[in-house]
């Protein structure tokens, strides 16, 4: 052990600053039972069922069914809950992976498979009690139906796909739900724009059992036309605000009126609205659709003072978007330093490291090609999406304005002005998991770089990244430009003689569908500027709307600095 | 905090038949993380003067002071580094801070002395992550010849899909990386035993019939061939495994050891369901028995239960095995990391249950558990004998009941070794305990027994043993993974 005297030594305060962070929301988690209670409630356990539940699902779920936020679902009058157990049997011996949406919610945490260490009885009674407790009211479930299906269970090496299981046992339809008689026509043909449907013969026709409006009616994948028409029952007389999506073509009639028109062929990209005035009771509902290739998406909705908001169709739009159900957990520099956020963001590989600057200017360096991924404006990054839950998935920056300056790898030595800047390049293994074929596409880094880390630098602490390239050694350090004009200052250091190869060492400043020498540096397409004074720079065409931005270096005197900035022109 | 100093001498002594309370034996002491953090806590490390590092899930580390519970000096905490990427892994050495975080093995220094980190040097960075969120990376302290040991999950903890993940690779003290050991799944954490051997846990899911501690010998597999589709990039000094049989049903690891060199069967099976869900951090015990007498023993760290269990290792026939038993309980939320400091005697435990479940219930946890100096009356070692095992109790037993075969029960299964998540317990056995004799020591008991079988779990009760003082044992259970039978 070496002295103390690198450790810090100075005590502070109880409460420590924490630059950087919000204080988030140890207590906003729900209440839930304390260690010893788990453990009593479990001795205390009222019947099989409720011991059950409390030894094997409780932990996740709690013991009141409500689950927690944003990483476990509530079980308490969940729809999940309703209809056919076997949805929650099959769920519960194999496990699930997937987004579902639960209650307006939605959770994407694998569940473990239960199967091989709940008993049939276990899981049965669990189920009867879950099935009956916190407002649910659905029949009991019968071991014997356990067993059967741990049959199947055991030749199941996978978890049950969302999608897949809500396939086999679709979730069952709210009390209110507002559609009647669903019933379809289908038309095969290669249509571009609408036909008039009612002058074909349709190829099947047939009645939708399970309520919802679709258009994967499993007879074609493309080159066919649908009819949908259904009874709406309306509550009241009121404003109702209807809403489609589609793609390819549709319209949407009520009582014989054309709603909303969406013809031709293109991707259900937006939402088309109208909003009218229907009395109470049933209307006449009809659907005309056609796809072409590729996607078939058809989203149909509605939304009225009465009844909320309500999905027509078993595909919603935009379903992405509405994601975000953590509270935002905003990172800023604070206290004049720069806050860094290392985690997978969007817009870079795997190993991003966000920086946040004091003045509302942020970059991502991506340490896997050793350059600067990305810089943007205003408020640098959201954790929520990482501290909640398993924290799944990629985050894009929170401000706006983003950039991608300079593309790939920051050096390349060239043998001539024709030999290409290298690519980034993907590996491919094709191989077999547990005894199938499977196909694995990885980023292959440049075996001539490799990443030292960083090192944070004077009172605002900012990061300068060091790497080496070749026998050569890099530091990269972007902060804010200052000046009126909002950008960031960009210094490259490089120690070293020998660049790896033969040719000429180049730094690819910037990257954009054009690149134009002006007063004191180089607009790139229109968004920014590399402020820099760069005689011998090089601008070069990649491909038909591509330029990219090559300064020589020269390493004659053991080393190089380049400084530049870039500076946003929008 | 100022309790503990005295809780020894408070302690009940227990009376004869008195029921056994972990609190008279082991104290759970919270240490309260800063006003508004969420120290969800991922490793735990000792630094010089007294002082510890905690790294949480959020990316932070923590040099805390005056976690020992000395009176009057309350814990404070010094936000050291932040914006890691998941550390789970800390160790110090020689003035630097070694961090285990998802991407690389990263080592921090305070070179201003402003009391936190300004240097922040990539170790190696060379395996892959894809950006899946159980793409974890545990990392060990150092081992003897100075390298940190990473034991890397498998993508979505199912496949392999980019290079290294199911693979526990060693990181010199020069920054090179060596691939070590192939076959992992779902580690939870990594550790070392007394002797300096490493090991991992590893969780129940596919290949993985129950969870359990496992030996990363180099050049082992350790039983998911998922990951070992890279052995040309790995391209190490062994040759890659033959593939396991991917059938239904399965087979048994007993058997396939037979058919797979390298594989190195689970040291210490910790029975799901029975011996907690999901074990993690592993620290060796070595405190001239200020912790109990349990010194050389391994203590594990239990998310979903919120527990600590011991572990008692032996050799055998080349091969690691051992017994489980149920240990401490009451932590309050998901364990992760744990941390022995053999100077003072005392087990930091920390953790989280964001994304997985404990039963603990607060979101995250720092604890130390401090020995009241209290001996419980514990089965402290279980050894294989050809014929049976033998057992050493923590204090002088009853050489009545603790002579009587009919005091103890054993039963034994084995799991199936197959691609499938999990696996029943199979194969049930109920061995015939013949034999129990009472050595001169008064400690130690040998039992014999009919019927042991090679590769299963045994698990003993002991609920008629009676110490000399007439107490019940307080955990009467354990789980010996018999992988080899040792000859007479």
């Amino acid at each position: 052990m070496t002295r103390l005297s690198t450790l810090p030594l100075l005590a502070v305060a109880l409460t420590v600053c924490l630059p950087g962070q919000v204080r988030a929301a140890a207590d906003e988690a729900p209440a839930v039972v304390a260690p010893e209670n788990l453990a009593e409630l479990i001795a205390k356990a009222k019947s099989p069922g409720q011991k059950a539940f409390l030894t094997y699902c409780a932990t996740c779920h709690q013991p009141n069914g409500k689950g927690v936020p944003g990483a476990f679902p509530p079980l308490a009058k969940s729809p999940w809950i309703k209809g056919d157990p076997e949805r929650l049997i099959r769920m519960i011996l194999n496990g699930l992976q997937g987004e579902i949406m639960v209650l307006d919610k939605p959770f994407n945490a694998q569940m473990p498979p239960q199967g091989q260490i709940m008993s049939d009885a276990e899981i049965a009674t669990a189920l009867t009690y879950v099935r009956s407790s916190w407002g649910n009211k659905e029949d009991a479930v019968d071991e014997k139906r356990v067993a059967e299906l741990r049959k199947d269970a055991s030749k199941r090496a996978e978890y049950w796909d969302a999608e897949e299981l809500l396939a086999l046992y679709p979730l069952p339809l709210p009390d209110d739900w507002p559609l009647r008689q669903v019933n379809y026509r289908f038309y095969k043909g290669s249509f571009k724009k609408l036909p008039d449907f009612d002058k074909m013969e349709p190829d099947a026709a047939g009645h939708l059992p399970g309520g919802k409006l679709t258009v994967d009616l499993g007879h074609a994948k493309d080159e066919y036309g649908v009819v949908l028409v259904a009874k709406l029952i309306l509550p009241a007389e009121n404003d109702y605000n209807f809403a489609m999506a589609s793609d390819d073509g549709a319209r949407l009639f009520v009582d014989g009126n054309l709603l909303i028109e969406n013809d031709g062929i293109h991707p259900a990209d937006h939402l088309l609205e109208r909003r009218i005035v229907l009395p109470a009771g049933e209307h006449d509902l009809r659907v005309e659709y056609f796809e072409y290739k590729g996607h078939e998406q058809l989203f149909v909705g509605l939304k009225g003072k009465d009844i909320g908001r309500v999905d027509l169709t078993d595909w919603v739009f935009n379903v992405g978007k509405a994601k975000q159900v953590y509270p935002p957990i905003p990172l800023t520099a604070t206290d004049g330093e720069a806050v860094i956020y290392r985690n997978f963001i969007e817009g870079a590989n795997p190993r991003g490291i966000g920086v946040g600057y004091p003045g509302g200017v942020n970059q991502c360096w991506d340490a896997d090609i050793l350059n600067v991924a990305m810089i943007w404006r205003g408020d640098f990054m959201d954790a929520s999406r990482h501290w909640n839950g398993r924290g799944q998935g990629f985050q894009p920056p929170m401000g706006d304005h983003v950039l991608k300056p300079a593309e790939g790898y920051p050096l390349a030595v060239l043998e001539s002005n024709d030999t290409p800047w290298p690519a980034v390049k993907m590996a491919k293994l094709e191989t077999a998991k547990d005894g199938a074929k499977a196909t694995y596409e990885y980023l292959e880094r440049d075996s001539a770089y490799r990443f030292k880390g960083y090192q944070l630098k004077g009172s605002e602490r900012i990061p300068e990244f060091r790497y080496t390239y070749g026998d050569l050694e890099v530091f990269d350090r972007l902060e804010p430009a200052g000046g009126t004009t909002p950008g960031l200052s960009r210094a490259l250091s490089i120690q070293g003689t020998k660049a790896p190869g033969d040719g000429i060492l180049y730094l690819r400043a910037a990257a954009g569908e054009s690149i134009q020498p002006v007063e004191g540096g180089f607009q790139v397409g229109k968004s920014f500027k590399v402020v820099a004074d760069w005689p011998m720079a090089l601008i070069r065409s990649v491909g038909k709307d591509r330029q990219e931005l090559l300064v020589p270096i020269s390493l004659a005197e053991g080393g190089a600095k380049l400084e530049f900035a870039y500076q946003w022109t929008d | 905090m100022a309790i503990l100093a005295v809780a020894g001498l408070l302690a009940p002594f227990l009376a004869e038949g008195g029921e056994a309370s972990q609190e008279d034996f082991y104290q759970l002491v919270s240490i309260p993380a800063p006003e508004g953090a969420v120290m969800e806590v991922s490793a735990i490390e000792l630094l010089p003067g007294k002082k510890l590092a905690v790294a949480d899930r959020r990316g932070d580390i923590y040099v805390v002071e005056n976690a020992y519970g000395v009176p009057d000096q309350e814990p404070k905490f010094t936000l050291f580094a932040s914006g890691l990427h998941e550390p789970l892994g800390l160790a110090w050495k020689d003035g630097w801070l070694y961090a285990t975080q998802r991407p690389e093995l990263t080592r921090m220094k305070d070179e201003d002395g402003d009391g936190r980190a300004d240097i922040f040097e990539t170790v190696n960075d060379q395996w892959s992550i894809k950006g899946d969120y159980h793409e974890y990376a545990w990392g060990s302290r150092h081992d003897k010849d100075g390298n940190i040991w990473v034991a890397l999950c498998l993508t979505g903890s199912s496949s392999s899909q980019d290079p290294y993940r199911g693979w526990c690779v060693r990181i010199t003290p020069e920054g090179e990386m060596i691939p070590t050991a192939s076959g992992l799944r779902s580690p939870g954490g990594i550790g070392f035993d007394r002797k300096g051997e490493v090991f991992y846990t590893d969780n129940q899911g596919l290949w993985n019939g129950s969870s359990s501690l496992k030996h990363l010998k180099p050049g082992s597999f350790q039983g998911n061939p998922n990951g070992n589709i890279w052995f040309d990039l790995a391209s190490p000094a062994w040759e890659r495994p033959p593939d396991p049989p991917f059938t239904d049903d399965g087979s048994r690891i007993a058997t396939e050891r037979e058919n797979i060199p390298n594989f190195v069967p689970p040291a210490v099976v910790l029975p799901h369901g029975k011996l907690g869900q999901s074990p993690t951090g592993i620290a060796c015990v070595e405190a001239d028995g200020k912790f109990g007498p349990f010194d050389g023993q391994l203590m594990v760290g239990e998310q979903t239960f919120s527990e600590v269990q011991r572990i008692f290792l032996e050799e055998v026939n080349g091969v690691y095995q051992g017994a489980a038993f149920p240990f401490l309980k009451g932590f309050k939320s998901g364990n992760i990391a744990v941390r022995f400091d053999d100077e003072a005697g005392v087990l930091f435990v920390g953790g989280s249950d964001r994304g997985w479940g404990a039963r603990g219930g607060q979101r995250f946890n720092l604890e130390r558990v401090d020995f009241t100096g209290q001996t419980p009356f514990e089965i402290q070692e279980m050894r294989a004998r050809p014929d049976g095992f033998e057992l050493v109790f923590t204090a002088p037993v009853d050489p009545k009941t603790a002579g009587d075969p009919a005091s103890y029960g054993m039963e034994a299964w084995t799991y199936l070794y197959r691609k499938a998540y999990g696996s029943p317990e199979v194969d049930q056995a109920t061995p015939k305990i013949t034999g129990a004799t009472v050595a001169e020591d008064g400690k130690s008991v040998r039992l014999v027994i009919e019927g042991l079988v090679k590769g299963h779990v045994h698990q003993l009760t002991a609920n008629g043993v009676r110490s000399a003082k007439g107490l019940p044992v307080w955990h009467p259970v354990a789980y010996y993974t018999l992988n080899e039978i040792p000859g007479s």
